[in-house]
């Protein structure tokens, strides 16, 4: 007998790579049909994710939006098992208690990571609004509260924080709750589908990292890119 | 009396590049390296260069050799009243002195070659056998697995703890005192396997937080390199086992493994 054929190996489940999607469904995502190309994004997203081996196992998504409420819509799943939600927009932009929804489910994700031995990548936060918070002010508690919880967090390597910004976002705001050095993106008109891809791919490639290997992201801000940087 | 005894110590493993390296046309990162000064003792080092710096399989190999060569020096100097070096330095001691040398060649080869140390990085494993006691000092991933004159099968040196899979601290990042972790004289070891992070998910599991050796691994293997007399040959099936299927659908990285046999007498 081969050594080969007299050992057993370990099975372990497969790395985790949670993403957390933060989207704004306030009323105003109906203006230019927003939030259908938001919908299918999240389908293209999906689809994309599927056609890679590694990432359809490894990447745990999970959605929460906020609108006329915050909601968990989708709790972390895998992607093969998530069910795009179809979402409708109505209501005003409660984002602070939703971005505060978003770090508390993502510690009771990690906590069964840990629980059942997976291991595990660095955490996604993916947000995208077309406004401005609505149930937060910059300096009053709740701001200062969940301002803290993103830029600290970021620092102390809990997850990266990613804003975007549609159409008439108020993108002074959103660069002020972003982690510092991490400026939120303004999405290009239309470019919902391009932007999922990006996401799809990025995941895809951080899913497929082993140990100690850095990840290269695509540029967003090219030429056939999917946003810009608005130097207002 | 035990110290008396002799000891035979066989050593033999192999590296192979992992898939994912062929694919993108990256050399392997890993590095190892053995020497045995008499039969009763020997040093290993291993080394898994990072992927994300560009010269870290030089980096890896560079470390190996200063971390053997340091610890030889200290079996090797013999002083004028005719005590061994060794004889007066703590095996922990000895562990340390391997690592800053590692660090200090990789220094060196940097200001040389004019290459960022960050591009050299790697995590770095020295096992130190010193008649019946094993000392392992660590910085990063991969680990140490033991088996005991009692069958028991145990961690020796764990993986560096750090929350997320894909990140490590490597020698060449700061406070390196405070990064190495060190389990010195460990007794009654017989057999024990040093491997990198590519090995780690097929031979390793985790239970409550804890990494724990996985038994229907290393049991057959430990049993398998009792009976190796062929250093050579034994590499070759090690070679093997790493390149199998079984391996390389739980990791497409590059994998490293090194078994040390230590028998007592003849």
């Amino acid at each position: 007998m081969t050594l080969e054929e007299m050992v057993e190996i370990a099975h372990p489940q497969q790395p985790h790579c949670p993403t957390i999607l933060l989207l704004d469904i306030s009323g105003s995502m109906t203006i230019g049909d927003k939030i259908s190309q938001l919908n299918s994004g999240i389908k293209a997203f999906k689809e994309e994710i599927e056609t890679d081996d590694l990432a359809r196992k490894r990447v745990d998504i999970a959605v929460i939006t906020f609108g006329k409420k915050v909601e968990v819509v989708s709790d972390f799943t895998s992607v093969e098992d998530f069910n795009p939600p179809e979402l409708v927009a109505d209501g005003l932009t409660p984002m602070g208690d939703a971005i505060k929804k978003s770090l508390e489910i993502l510690e009771s994700r990690k906590e069964e990571y840990k629980k059942e031995g997976i291991d595990y990548y660095r955490p996604w936060i993916f947000l995208i609004t077309d406004g401005e918070p609505t149930d937060m002010e910059e300096g009053d508690e709740k701001w200062e509260e969940v301002i803290s919880a993103i830029h600290t967090g970021e620092k102390d390597g809990k997850f990266l924080f990613f804003g975007v910004g549609v159409d008439s976002a108020d993108m002074e705001t959103l660069k002020k709750i972003s982690p510092p050095g991490r400026t939120p993106i303004k999405l290009k008109e239309n470019h919902f589908k391009e932007m999922f891809m990006w996401l799809s791919k990025s995941q895809a490639k951080v899913s497929a990292s082993n140990m100690g290997e850095q990840v290269i992201l695509d540029d967003p801000l090219g030429m056939n890119g999917w946003g810009e940087i608005p130097t207002i | 009396m035990e110290e008396s005894q002799n000891y035979q110590i066989l050593i033999f493993g192999a590296k192979t590049t992992g898939p994912s390296h062929i694919k993108k046309g990256l050399p392997c990162q890993d590095a190892w390296l053995s020497e045995v000064f008499a039969d009763d003792s020997a040093v290993i080092a291993v080394a898994d260069g990072l992927g994300s710096a560009e010269y870290s399989e030089q980096g890896a190999e560079i470390a190996v050799a200063a971390a053997v060569s340091s610890i030889k020096e200290h079996y090797s100097a013999v002083y004028e009243d005719g005590s061994r070096s060794k004889d007066l330095t703590k095996n922990d001691a000895m562990i340390r002195e391997a690592f800053f040398s590692a660090v200090i060649e990789i220094e060196k080869y940097s200001g040389l070659k004019n290459i960022p140390k960050k591009e050299l990085a790697c995590t770095l494993i020295v096992i130190l056998i010193d008649k019946n006691t094993v000392s392992v000092g660590q910085v990063g991933d991969g680990a140490v697995a033991g088996e005991l004159l009692n069958g028991d099968i145990q961690i020796l040196s764990r993986p560096a703890e750090s929350e997320y899979v894909n990140e490590v601290t490597p020698i060449t990042a700061e406070n390196l005192p405070i990064k190495i972790s060190l389990n010195a004289n460990l007794k009654d070891i017989v057999n024990l396997a040093a491997f990198t992070d590519g090995c780690q998910r097929a031979v390793l599991i985790k239970k409550d937080g804890e990494y724990r050796p996985f038994i229907p691994f290393f049991k057959p293997l430990f049993k398998y390199s009792d009976s190796a007399d062929d250093i050579l040959a034994a590499s070759e099936d090690v070679k093997s086992l790493l390149l199998s299927q079984k391996m390389t659908e739980v990791s497409d990285d590059d994998k490293t493994l090194v078994i040390a046999t230590i028998k007592k007498g003849r």
